[in-house]
């Protein structure tokens, strides 16, 4: 390990923080349901995929959910916000361990991001909702970073009755 | 909420199968004797697709009600579906979800079993030292693990908890079509698994694949993209005896008809950017969706290209886990799997359109925990179980609570 005043060690301190925000980001704008916003974290043609462990393991391609265009992601921001019939939630984001995969020079940040999402029904306990980790490429843009592809990978095997907002 | 010790034996409301009396979805005593009545007594249960074992010694484990079984393929290639519980004292031999094995070795007194479940080792059996071991007279043949009735009928595997059941085929009655319809022999692939724990009783969920009715009106994909509604051709009837539901209708696109200004949902300002999520690619030579419900725990699914058995397993009063296993066939294109795989989107957790049931569901069964005595009524389409040519009708529903009445004694 470079020590900590090393030009490494500080660009990746940096590029961490960096991400830190970019997450924090992400899970705010899910927290506050901007779900019209929410396509805006991705380039156009990104992948975002939610599957189980399992599937994913079994490198089967279903997920819960699979958009492979920002035409997708609109439609379904869309679809939850005009016509889909669901009692009204909270989700909270905590981000869990950050893997960061060496540069492979190609302008793409790769990452693992551990994460926890507490659920809060009317009437109900806090629920933990989902646990589990995303699988990430990032690229820079213009704007800042976005993902390039999104694959959020959850640990358990039954996603408790409904899953409604993005992960 | 603790349910009152009922100073009577439960008593169906007198109107008969046009009723629905809440109690049903929430009284313990009741739900253990619909385990033992349906998914462990005389039906057939779903158990996994035969492509989930392709090679000998392969094996997964599933449920049927609340047992634990493994289905895994012997030596000679047959699918074997056993109980997943050590004859001995029990314990499930069977930890993993899949996986692959010469023989299944109980972890707590290693107990060995051959792939059919005979035993065929036990450690100690002559005792050490001289001392302990099994009486003399024990007989390995009589403990092995428990095999089930299984079949697999193109490529699906199916198992009965009970030498009384009737030959699958008698049984699935007119669910048979639909069934050899979609498993028709041709390979098939395996696409991935969405699985949820609903928070609801399990027929409250069956009944909701009974129900076009609500379909016709909750559900705004299906309505406004033609997917499903009350103003296309359908057909909707029961099967042995009032227990099975069959559906078949048929996929007309995006239109408006005189029905739909009472389609209230139907959203005619609805457009998508992205339209592959609703349209079929052409696949079946009839152009009809069929599907329906095999009692007590598989439905069967067609909706655009999105092909699934649903598998239902009750987990007490409830709630239900729910197992939607995706497939396609072996000779799919890419762009037919890739079609299929968007098409998941509509259903499942995360369904565009599921989500409205799982969540409805809830509420409901939220209202019958509160409400046990109150009573539901079922006459959309009359009082009658008859089939119906449309999809204006419960019709489904009332034959299975007249099939389940009788079956529970109730």
């Amino acid at each position: 390990m470079p020590p900590a005043n090393h030009p490494i060690a500080t660009a990746r301190a940096a590029l961490r923080a960096e991400l830190r925000d970019f997450y924090d980001a992400y899970f705010a704008c899910l927290e506050d349901q901007d779900l019209e916003r929410w396509p805006g974290f991705f380039t156009d043609d990104a992948l975002y995929l939610v599957q189980s462990a399992e599937n994913h393991g079994l490198g089967l391609p279903v997920g819960d959910v699979f958009c492979d265009s920002a035409a997708m992601r609109r439609d379904r921001a869309a679809a939850l916000r005009t016509t889909s019939v669901f009692e009204p939630r909270r989700l909270r984001h905590f981000a869990g361990t950050l893997r960061l995969r060496d540069d492979a020079g190609d302008g793409v940040i790769r990452a693992e991001a551990g994460y926890l999402a507490v659920e809060c029904l009317v009437g109900d306990a806090p629920a933990l909702f989902s646990a589990g980790r995303s699988i990430d490429e990032i690229v820079r843009g213009a704007d800042g970073l976005r993902f390039r592809s999104r694959r959020v990978v959850y640990d358990h095997t039954h996603v408790r009755n409904s899953l409604v907002f993005p992960l | 909420m603790q349910e009152p010790l009922p100073a009577a034996p439960r008593r169906w409301p007198e109107e008969g199968h046009t009723r629905v009396p809440s109690w049903i979805y929430t009284d313990p005593a009741l739900y253990r004797r619909e385990l033992d009545t349906f998914f462990h007594g005389p039906t057939w249960n779903y158990v996994g697709l035969g492509c989930e074992v392709p090679e000998p010694g392969d094996f997964k484990r599933h449920w049927i009600g609340e047992r634990s079984v493994v289905m895994v393929r012997d030596r000679g290639g047959e699918v074997v579906v056993l109980e997943n519980r050590c004859a001995h004292r029990g314990s499930p031999v069977v930890w993993e979800e899949r996986g692959h094995a010469k023989d299944f070795t109980c972890r707590y007194h290693q107990w060995c079993y051959s792939l059919q479940g005979d035993l065929v080792g036990l450690p100690l059996r002559r005792g050490a030292l001289g001392q302990g071991g099994m009486p003399a007279d024990f007989d390995p043949r009589q403990h092995g693990l428990t095999r089930l009735r299984a079949v697999t009928r193109n490529g699906v595997v199916w198992a009965s908890c009970s030498p009384q059941a009737p030959g699958f085929e008698a049984y699935c009655d007119t669910l048979l079509p639909a069934i050899d319809r979609l498993f028709d022999g041709r390979p098939l692939r395996l696409l991935g698994y969405q699985r949820q724990m609903l928070r609801c009783n399990w027929k409250m969920y069956m009944e909701n694949l009974k129900d076009p009715y609500h379909a016709t009106l909750l559900h705004t994909f299906y309505i406004t993209f033609g997917l499903w509604r009350a103003d296309n051709r359908s057909r909707m009837e029961t099967g042995g005896g009032g227990m099975h539901g069959v559906m078949v209708s048929e996929n007309t696109g995006r239109r408006t008809t005189a029905a739909t200004a009472q389609l209230g949902r139907f959203g005619h300002d609805l457009t998508l950017a992205d339209m592959s999520l609703v349209t079929p690619i052409p696949e079946f030579a009839d152009g009809r969706i069929a599907g329906g419900t095999l009692h007590p725990s598989a439905v069967i699914q067609q909706q655009a290209n999105s092909l699934a058995i649903r598998h239902v397993i009750p987990r007490g009063t409830g709630a239900t886990e729910l197992v939607w296993v995706f497939f396609g066939y072996a000779d799919d294109s890419e762009e037919m799997t890739l079609r299929r795989v968007r098409h998941a989107n509509l259903v499942g957790p995360a369904g565009l359109v599921s989500i409205d049931d799982s969540e409805v569901l809830r509420q409901c069964q939220a209202a019958a925990e509160g409400y046990p005595e109150r009573v539901g009524v079922i006459e959309m389409g009359g009082r009658d179980t008859e089939p119906a040519d449309h999809m204006v009708t419960e019709n489904q529903i009332r034959g299975f609570y007249r099939y389940y009445r009788k079956a529970m004694g109730l």
